[in-house]
């Protein structure tokens, strides 16, 4: 059973990594302009058809064509921020900006029954060279595409961390997140932070989406699954904390997958949104928050 | 001298009459009066949705070919297609909104086992003929007698039945399967098949043991846990039961895990047109256990099957597949019956229903027994007492019938053992 434990510790692991890239612009959003993005899931369902398109059309390596999805998704995360997020969150500057989150469902919504008319309900796949390749290191199997696909989903969500922690722009960010009015005052164009920042994420979510590609097939309605799993990640690793969506993915990847071993894939399920109930309850503001901001 | 002009008359009248029937079959034109209404109820959105278009390109491609051939006695065949978005709540406001509009004389549908088990009571509640068409579960056959709901495809019960016989064999064969296992997704679907194996496992004199039986939520990131639980249990055969990519995912992660299990690939997932496209040799080895593979067509040796699956290709640009046949199947089935029928009427057809014979026919064409005759059955009134499920083994894409043996071409092409990844990879 040890090994059986290991096997799945090391495949929650990888999955969660990706997991957690998948989320981080949920997280930056919900962090900085206060937006709940409840079409994040539809978002990476079209970042993966752009991705798929892109790789099937050229042959290209999936992981070196990560830079087209993101590309794609940082210039579309730019414009829908700047054209109309930022003028929804004029019109409601004295609340919460609840019309988003429904524009978002909405959204979300239209995206899927346009995915359905442009490309059918049929699943697209693509065979890369990754797939099916495993790693035997003694009884224990690490699966190749897995492996590459986690190791660059951390690599750029520590570097995304890294620019908000330690660059100018980064700061501009996380002042516009703690205080938008006094940042203001120190003359940040906080309309500016906003788009940047969406599109940070989109862009993030867009190369996530081409990670996905060597092990994973892209429908109109694949976002679901994938969109509800990033709230959860948020709300434990604490909106608008990079390193919490790593800890946080990393978890729910953990959860599903030894979860599993003990009861069944289906089930393990279960677990996953009780855990989400559990810190709802007891740490509303994630894992690693310290209760002043509660 | 006399035998041999006796036996060249004959000739030339045999072929005289070939001429004649030709002509005939000529003559036969385009059906022009009123049309015939049938109301379908099919997924063309939801969950299913890609399954429903298989459904859809059936009863298109029967109706084509019946109106072609001058329809039901110079009426053609319309349908009045309704979406049941694959829930059965959707599906059964929209059967009873057909089932109300007067001009519709018959119903088919609704792939689903879960959309069929609410529509047929309401056949009987409306008093209109069904033809229950792929569903598989037998909670729609289940009503009592009635003489409104109809299916010519195979039940659980045929599923139990064939999978009895096809362990049978093996163990004649000297390789019986002593350990089973099974993985299917969380649906009606994969619990009945489930429930069905254990069945199996409990009540026959098989003598087998399920060693594992796990559910999987649909649209999986990642079938690695189930997959080394299916490693350790190392069942002689496996039984997985999954939808859309989550059988992709399975065929590439086995390989992944070196998991040398072999399995039966039930359920839409495996049967998708470009199955081999995504998994390519992944897939060779695979069992299967279904109504219909493209290989019946050769073992049949019926030539207009071949024309007409030839023709299905190049209009749809795939393949047929099972769907479509039982498809086909249920709609020739309706319209002999609406040709004997005293008069286009629900009732008149019901009647004409009942007393369906066919053998040999346009109908049946695609039927491993190439049969169809309704009666009771274990249960279920008016199931197909002919529908049967052949096993087969997959090759470079390809379904090889291996059982029965009266539908196996040549040499049984089965592989058993299924050869390991190693020993794959060696070759």
């Amino acid at each position: 059973m040890g090994l059986g434990l290991l096997q799945a510790g090391c495949d929650g692991l990888l999955m969660g990594g990706v997991y957690a890239s998948i989320a981080v612009g949920l997280s930056l959003s919900f962090g900085v302009m206060r937006i709940i993005n409840w079409a994040q899931g539809e978002f990476l369902m079209v970042a993966m058809y752009v991705a798929f398109l892109f790789v099937n059309g050229t042959g290209w390596d999936p992981y070196l064509s990560l830079f087209v999805p993101a590309a794609f998704m940082g210039v579309l995360g730019y414009l829908l921020q700047k054209f109309v997020f930022n003028n929804m969150l004029d019109k409601e500057k004295s609340r919460e900006p609840l019309s988003i989150l429904l524009f978002t469902a909405g959204m979300g919504i239209l995206l899927v029954n346009v995915a359905q008319m442009l490309f059918g309900s049929l699943p697209i796949s693509s065979i890369t060279k990754y797939a099916s390749k495993g790693i035997h290191i003694g009884s224990l199997i690490i699966s190749l595409p897995r492996l590459i696909s986690f190791c660059i989903a951390v690599v750029l969500t520590i570097a995304l961390n890294f620019f908000i922690q330690k660059t100018e722009t980064g700061r501009a960010i996380r002042a516009t997140s703690q205080n938008r009015e006094v940042a203001q005052l120190m003359g940040i164009d906080h309309k500016r932070i906003y788009c940047l920042t969406f599109a940070l994420g989109a862009a993030l979510l867009g190369a996530s989406a081409a990670l996905l590609v060597p092990f994973y097939a892209v429908s109109p309605t694949m976002g679901g699954s994938f969109g509800f799993k990033s709230f959860i990640i948020v709300i434990l690793g604490g909106k608008g904390s990079i390193l919490g969506c790593l800890i946080g993915g990393i978890i729910i990847g953990l959860i599903e997958k030894i979860g599993g071993l003990y009861w069944s894939d289906a089930y393990a399920q279960i677990l996953v949104f009780a855990l989400f109930i559990v810190i709802l309850l007891f740490k509303p503001n994630g894992l690693l928050s310290t209760d002043k901001d509660a | 001298m006399k035998k041999k002009l006796v036996a060249m008359l004959l000739t030339a009248c045999m072929a005289l009459g070939l001429c004649a029937t030709t002509v005939a079959a000529d003559e036969a034109e385009a059906a022009t009066g009123d049309p015939i209404k049938v109301g379908i109820i099919a997924p063309l959105s939801g969950t299913t949705a890609l399954q429903g278009e298989y459904l859809m390109n059936g009863y298109n491609f029967a109706v084509k070919h019946i109106n072609e051939e001058g329809g039901i006695n110079g009426r053609p065949l319309e349908l009045v297609v309704s979406d049941s978005e694959s829930l059965p709540e959707v599906g059964a406001t929209e059967f009873e909104k057909l089932a109300q509009d007067d001009e519709i004389v018959a119903m088919m549908g609704a792939y689903s086992s879960g959309v069929s088990a609410v529509i047929a009571p309401l056949a009987i509640k409306y008093s209109i003929p069904l033809m229950v068409t792929h569903a598989v579960s037998d909670a729609c056959m289940e009503l009592g007698e009635n003489k409104y709901v109809y299916r010519a495809n195979c039940g659980t019960v045929e599923s139990y039945v064939w999978y009895e016989k096809f362990f049978q064999w093996m163990a004649e064969r000297g390789t019986p399967i002593k350990t089973i296992a099974t993985v299917y997704e969380n649906s009606d679907y994969g619990f009945s098949s489930n429930e069905m194996l254990q069945k199996l496992c409990d009540e026959s004199d098989l003598g087998m043991e399920m060693v594992l039986s796990e559910p999987v939520a649909s649209d999986s990131a990642d079938l690695s846990g189930v997959i080394n639980k299916l490693k350790a249990a190392n069942p002689d055969y496996a039984y997985v039961a999954l939808n859309g990519n989550d059988a992709v995912l399975f065929a590439r992660q086995m390989k992944e895990y070196d998991c040398n299990v072999a399995y039966c690939g039930a359920g839409g997932g495996f049967m998708q047109v470009d199955y081999y496209e995504k998994v390519g040799d992944l897939s060779d080895y695979m069992m299967g256990i279904s109504f219909w593979y493209y290989d019946i067509i050769e073992a049949l040796g019926n030539p207009r099957a071949a024309e007409l699956a030839a023709e299905y290709h190049d209009t749809y640009g795939y393949d047929m597949q099972e769907i479509v046949v039982s498809a086909w199947t249920a709609t020739y089935v309706l319209a002999d019956a609406m040709k004997r029928a005293e008069s286009i009427e629900r009732e008149a057809i019901a009647d004409a229903l009942k007393e369906t014979d066919l053998e040999d026919d346009t109908a049946t064409i695609f039927c491993p027994y190439n049969r169809v005759k309704f009666g009771d059955d274990q249960g279920r009134n008016n199931q197909n007492l002919y529908s049967a499920m052949p096993s087969a083994q997959m090759f470079s894409g390809e379904w090889k019938m291996i059982y029965p043996a009266d539908l196996v071409q040549g040499e049984n092409p089965l592989v058993w053992p299924v050869p390991t990844w190693e020993e794959r990879e060696a070759q």
